[in-house]
């Protein structure tokens, strides 16, 4: 479904013919669904939450902006919802914190990156996890930036954001995540 | 370690042509840049791999129940709104009269209510007509054509009713 289409469903949904939201929803709540659970790190939440995602952008769609994506629209209702979910939420994560001493990460110490020598399958769960522990604007863009595919371009438009700072916090998140996976924070 | 300048813009594809070109050519003798380049390029590649969830089974069916019972209480307010001005309608046209002639002191709203009042009481009185047989506009008229009005009203209760708990 490319822009143009995505266009068409929203006028017809506009319309009153609801059911067309459905080729919306079946679009787009993988990346949805995937960006929440990585951004708050827990599945049955993360379905909740899009949940609400998808209702409040059908019952907002009147206000869609057409200069924008449909995508751009709904992950800044995803973001917001997200944010507002973890600012409420924030106790329990600071005591989430004492279930992470699996990140020190097993390397030996030959003299090159530690890396390098974790095998691949064990350095995903890990950095998944890892990604649960970056403050949340840092998260915020390197889940939508290597998790849902985004450019760089539309995270500014999602999160309000210049593109120099979107670059600049998704650099700087990756440098985060490697110094936490070498167990050096 | 400090880092060279670049690194940010070379990493973040914010570099092209003769100063990517030179960024490239600085790395082969810089050992720090180049392993930071190294390193992000692990991680990178790590982060595009982060196993991805599926969403459950019912997922576009539950937002779609939802979104028709959304769609449907919107419906079902509009009806009720449309009751409401019918009603209100009515209440002009009896009133309307009264007030002008006695008091000569109806409001704009209520003139305008008299007078939408008084067309639909025409569009309801010729509805009548037909349903009763040809009845003349004497005293007994605003009788049928209220008992019209309450029977519309009726009819869209119970169809808003009908729609806001309707399950599919
Ligand atoms: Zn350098």
């Amino acid at each position: 479904m490319d822009v143009t289409e995505e266009l068409q469903v929203i006028d017809a949904v506009l319309k009153g013919d609801v059911d067309r939201y459905e080729a919306l929803v079946n679009r787009y709540q993988k990346p949805i669904i995937n960006f929440i659970f990585r951004m708050v790190g827990n599945y049955e939440d993360a379905t909740e939450l899009a949940q609400d995602v998808f209702i409040k952008s059908y019952v907002s769609l009147a206000g869609f902006n057409r200069q924008y994506r449909f995508s751009t629209w709904l992950f800044r209702i995803a973001t917001n919802r997200t944010i507002d979910f973890l600012r409420k939420r924030k106790v329990a994560v600071v005591s989430m914190e004492g279930d992470y001493e699996d990140y020190t990460p097993q390397y030996k110490s030959n003299g090159s990156s530690p890396l390098e020598t974790l095998e691949d399958g064990r350095l995903k769960t890990l950095l998944g996890d890892a990604i649960q522990q970056l403050p949340s604007e840092y998260r915020e863009v390197i889940v939508l930036y290597h998790v849902t595919e985004i450019s760089y371009e539309e995270i500014a438009e999602i999160t309000d954001l210049p593109l120099g700072t979107v670059k600049n916090r998704i650099f700087r998140a990756r440098k985060m995540l490697k110094k936490i996976l070498e167990g050096e924070i | 370690m400090k880092e060279c300048k670049g690194l940010k813009d070379y990493l973040t594809d914010a570099m092209e042509g003769q100063e990517k070109r030179h960024f490239e050519a600085h790395l082969a003798t810089c050992k720090g840049c180049a392993l930071a380049v190294k390193e992000d390029r692990a991680i990178t590649e790590a982060l595009c791999d982060v196993p991805k969830v599926n969403a459950p089974a019912h997922f576009v069916i539950t937002v779609m129940r939802e979104v028709a019972a959304r769609r449907r209480s919107r419906l079902a307010w509009g009806v009720y709104g449309a009751a409401v001005l019918l009603v209100a309608a009515l209440v002009g046209v009896l009133l309307g009269g009264n007030v002008t002639v006695v008091a000569g002191q109806a409001t704009v709203l209520v003139r305008s209510l008299a007078d939408f009042g008084t067309s639909l009481y025409t569009v309801v009185h010729n509805i009548s007509a037909v349903l009763f047989g040809a009845l003349p506009m004497g005293r007994m008229a605003p009788g049928f054509a209220g008992g019209a009005f309450l029977a519309l009203c009726f009819v869209f209760y119970k169809t808003a009713f009908a729609i806001s708990s309707d399950r599919r």
